[in-house]
């Protein structure tokens, strides 16, 4: 059973390319860049802390930056707007 | 620690409309993701230092301890913005399945809102989403889920919502969701366990939400809990 815990999680380079619904080999990118700490088993598999894969996105994709350009888009947008577009 | 799942009723609001209600309460949630993501990333680089220790293997990348001083200091700076006394415990849990509806929602809705939008405009509000998720459990098949609602791609957002052990699932959907005419909880039951959610309307959700005031909440903070930490 999937429950939610507060344990930590290291993930594969496939879970974390499902998780982030990127490809494998972008996250081997960011694993050759340096973006997310990481450990290669003897194996050759690699292993990387959840958090850290959600601390990229801010620092790979500059969010503060990128939030406050859609919400000057998207300024004019009341909840009533977006749920009436969505049909519920 | 108080789990929430969020239907895409509530979620796209919260995401594409930037004064609203739901958007305050995602800031509140954001507020819930960098404290559990402070504590995990401690974990985590426990966790880690433990695997690297193993015979053969190789460490590299980002320095853990840089990560977990990342995370205080993300920490530090949006909590110093939100009202006094806010509350942390608020947590947002998603699935891969669930993730994967938000974002077709976001491509079916998203120019019909805005036509500017576009596909850029659509991946940048999925990794919003993401961003403020405190945690995502293992995947699963959508297809292979009980039947919770009259809609298969409602299910599988109940079906998180009850793995998650979730405090509630919070649905503005009241043909399949929360589906109370008076507002009023929708109870359900994971098969073969005594794991329940309840299903309430955002609005009847407030009722529930008395340890903060979402009028205090400045619903630009988000972009503030995503800000780079100081000195990187």
């Amino acid at each position: 059973m999937a429950a939610v815990t507060s344990q930590p999680k290291l993930l594969s380079t496939t879970q974390a390319a499902s998780l982030l619904n990127v490809s494998r080999r972008t996250i081997l990118n960011w694993i050759e860049a340096g973006k997310v700490p990481y450990v290669r088993l003897p194996g050759g598999d690699y292993r990387i802390p959840l958090t850290g894969l959600l601390d990229s996105l801010s620092g790979t994709y500059r969010l503060q930056e990128e939030i406050r350009a859609l919400d000057k888009r998207n300024a004019g947008l009341t909840d009533e707007d977006v749920q009436a577009a969505i049909g519920e | 620690m108080r789990p929430v799942v969020l239907d895409t009723s509530v979620m796209l609001p919260a995401v594409l409309s930037p004064r609203g209600y739901r958007r305050r309460f995602f800031v509140l949630l954001a507020l819930g993701a960098l404290a559990a993501r402070r504590d995990l990333a401690r974990l985590e680089a426990n966790a880690l230092r433990v695997q690297a220790d193993i015979p053969g293997s190789e460490s590299g990348g980002r320095a853990i301890d840089t990560l977990v001083q990342d995370a205080d200091a993300r920490y530090q700076h949006l909590s110093k913005l939100m009202p006094p006394g806010c509350p942390e415990h608020w947590r947002l849990i998603a699935s891969p399945p669930v993730l994967a509806e938000y974002e077709r929602k976001l491509r079916e809705a998203g120019p019909r809102l805005n036509p500017s939008l576009g596909k850029h405009g659509i991946e940048l509000a999925r990794r919003q989403i993401e961003a403020v998720c405190a945690d995502v459990i293992d995947d699963f098949d959508p297809a292979l889920v009980p039947h919770y609602t009259a809609d298969r791609k409602d299910d599988a957002i109940v079906h998180t919502a009850l793995l998650a052990d979730a405090a509630w699932l919070i649905a503005d959907d009241r043909k399949h969701i929360s589906t109370d005419p008076d507002g009023g909880a929708t109870e359900y039951v994971l098969p073969a366990s005594d794991r329940r959610v309840a299903a309430i309307t955002f609005s009847r959700f407030l009722d529930h939400l008395t340890d903060v005031d979402l009028d205090d909440v400045d619903p630009a903070l988000l972009a503030d809990a995503f800000a780079p930490p100081a000195g990187s």
